[in-house]
């Protein structure tokens, strides 16, 4: 977060913003003018598609709630694409539920909406450049889904954090920024940045972590639906 | 009429029906190899329709309140079904046409009594309705009672071609037999009534229930925005020319619609999550700077709860002093045996050896109070680097999460 001012440095991003709301989509871009050049717009799945194909951007804002499959619809069409651009999913929902599979499917990053424009920047600027941006919640939703049962063996190392990892992923749900988490566990920024990527590849990759769970586990008092 | 016509469900529907019905009749007339080809040519061709048309309206349909009544219209069907397939099989005329006898008889009952019963609950509303009316749909109920009118013409028609096709076979054997067989068919026709009526009226408790669920629900739901939204809809009128509050307002609101959302706002007097999230709220409303609060896990609040959520508090009140602007995290990962509560400012921070003594104070009312409550605090800060407050409660004490 603090180092937001750092990319200016480097050439802007190029944005596309993909959100059904018209007011939103004009805020936006209205903030990011200053750092970002935003090249194109679209409200559906569909139009984010052709958008995409036709600027080329280096990173994609993705809300998750779009009419007519979400952002997932988006994520799962690029999937397969080799020079695809970053995803940065954008939400006003804060339910593990809506935000974990956006990352399963391909987002680099998850942000609420309610995101300060700094924040939203050096977001941008990370998923750029090909780095994972967590939240500290996404860092704490994360971290939950890792930790099911202690009864319940992991048969797959996918399935599991290192112990390092879970520490990262720990101080990053505790609002450490990068630096500072080098510093604390005496590593290099690198080395951090290398062990959230490598969580992201297992929450992408691992299978066991069936979704219907975390919303089972988000909290012990029973809770319907 | 339109608008039924206009609904493409609807019309497939039709198109099914005509074609199934015409593969039936073909099938049930049929001589030759030829004729009894095309009629399975024909059944099978409707099943497209039904697969690509009906298919996903039957889904959302079973999903829906209405479901479970449509969901008796399969058994039935099937059992219709099975009866003349198995009849067809068996090859012999008679059978078949005691088969359609039985059938027709069953539906002639069925729709005497859905008019009866319509007839006779006319006032009551929607939800009291048996699965059998719903089925039966008819919205109003009708001057004449065609529906016990065709139910009784299906009744004597099959009773004639019943005994038509016995006759044959009673001829020598006497009345009792022929009194056995009317008795058998009248069995078969009331088995196909009351199974279904059985299954409904099963059903049809819980019926009332639902509805009586969903109009307290609205109620709740109404009390509840009346509460919390149209109160701060209200407020942000009166402060409109004062931005911050604004959106102090908004966000707070937004906080408290989400919990409630996800079904935490009723727990909070009596879990810690919800405890923890009420007082970070109410040191971002008298502090007014934001917090970003993220809780894994919740349980029952006891008495050390209470004491790790004032101690949350006070480290919440010191962070906000401390970090003006900046951003603060609070983490709380709880489960049944423990509680760790992470309270982080990125302010100034400081050397814990040259904390001033009222400073000291107020970090020995956190580290007391959790120390009374047979749990844990501990401090870190380092100068240029922003303060931590750790709680601990149970077994999260020596957990592996320690920094």
């Amino acid at each position: 977060m603090s180092e937001a001012q750092q990319p200016a440095g480097r050439d802007r991003p190029v944005v596309v913003i993909v959100d059904d709301h018209h007011l939103f989509r004009a805020g936006v871009r209205a903030e990011l003018a200053e750092a970002c050049d935003v090249v194109g717009e679209a409200a559906t799945p569909q139009e984010a598609i052709a958008v995409i194909g036709a600027t080329s951007p280096d990173v994609v804002l993705l809300d998750v709630h779009l009419p007519d499959g979400g952002g997932l619809a988006v994520l799962e069409a690029f999937r397969a694409v080799v020079d695809a651009p970053a995803f940065l999913a954008l939400s006003v929902s804060d339910a593990a539920d809506d935000v974990v599979p956006m990352v399963r499917a391909g987002a680099r990053g998850y942000v609420t909406k309610t995101i300060d424009t700094p924040a939203l920047l050096d977001a941008i600027a990370r998923v750029r450049d090909g780095e994972p941006y967590f939240s500290p919640r996404l860092a704490a939703f994360v971290l939950q889904a890792f930790s099911a049962g202690p009864d319940q063996q992991a048969d797959d190392e996918l399935d599991q954090l290192t112990p390092r990892e879970r520490e990262v992923l720990h101080h990053l749900a505790r609002g450490y920024p990068y630096k500072r988490i080098a510093q604390r566990l005496g590593i290099s920024p690198r080395t951090v940045e290398t062990h959230v990527g490598s969580v992201l590849r297992k929450l992408q990759l691992s299978s066991r972590h069936e979704l219907s769970h975390w919303a089972a586990t988000r909290g012990l008092v029973g809770r319907e639906g | 009429m339109n608008a039924r016509l206009a609904d493409p469900a609807w019309r497939a529907t039709a198109v099914t029906g005509a074609l199934l019905l015409a593969a039936l009749v073909l099938a049930l007339v049929a001589r030759g190899e030829g004729l009894r080809v095309a009629a399975v040519g024909l059944a099978v061709g409707a099943l497209p329709v039904v697969a690509l048309v009906l298919g996903p309206r039957a889904v959302e349909r079973l999903r829906s309140a209405e479901g479970r009544s449509t969901l008796l219209a399969i058994p039935v069907a099937l059992v219709a079904l099975l009866l003349l397939v198995l009849a067809r099989l068996d090859g012999r005329r008679p059978v078949l046409l005691g088969t359609v006898a039985l059938l027709g008889a069953a539906a002639g009952v069925v729709l005497i009594g859905s008019e009866l019963r319509q007839r006779t609950a006319r006032a009551g509303d929607s939800a009291e309705r048996s699965p059998w009316q719903r089925m039966t749909a008819v919205e109003r109920v009708r001057a004449l009672p065609w529906q016990a009118g065709a139910g009784a013409l299906l009744v004597g028609w099959s009773a004639l071609l019943g005994v038509g096709t016995a006759s044959p076979y009673l001829a020598g054997t006497g009345v009792a037999w022929a009194g056995l067989l009317v008795v058998l068919i009248g069995l078969g026709a009331l088995v196909l009534v009351l199974v279904p009526l059985v299954v409904g009226a099963a059903a049809s408790g819980d019926r009332d229930r639902i509805a009586r669920a969903r109009e307290d629900e609205r109620l709740r739901v109404a009390a509840h925005l009346h509460d919390s939204v149209l109160q701060t809809l209200a407020l942000v009128q009166r402060q409109a020319g004062d931005p911050a509050a604004v959106a102090r307002l908004a966000r707070s609101q937004e906080r408290a619609l989400r919990a409630w959302m996800a079904g935490e706002a009723e727990l909070n007097a009596a879990t810690l999550a919800g405890a923890l999230h009420q007082a970070v709220e109410e040191v971002e409303h008298e502090e007014r700077f934001d917090v970003d609060v993220t809780v894994l896990g919740d349980r029952p609040l006891d008495e050390p709860g209470r004491a790790l959520v004032a101690a949350a508090r006070e480290a919440l009140r010191n962070a906000a002093r401390h970090a003006r602007g900046r951003a603060v995290v609070v983490f709380a990962e709880l489960s049944e045996r423990g509680a760790a509560v992470w309270v982080r400012d990125e302010g100034d921070g400081f050397e814990l050896e040259r904390v001033p003594a009222e400073r000291r104070g107020v970090r020995d009312a956190i580290v007391g109070r959790m120390a009374g409550a047979g749990g844990e605090a501990t401090v870190d800060s380092r100068p240029g680097e922003g303060t931590e407050v750790a709680l601990r409660l149970g077994d999260a004490i020596d957990g592996e999460d320690q920094a």
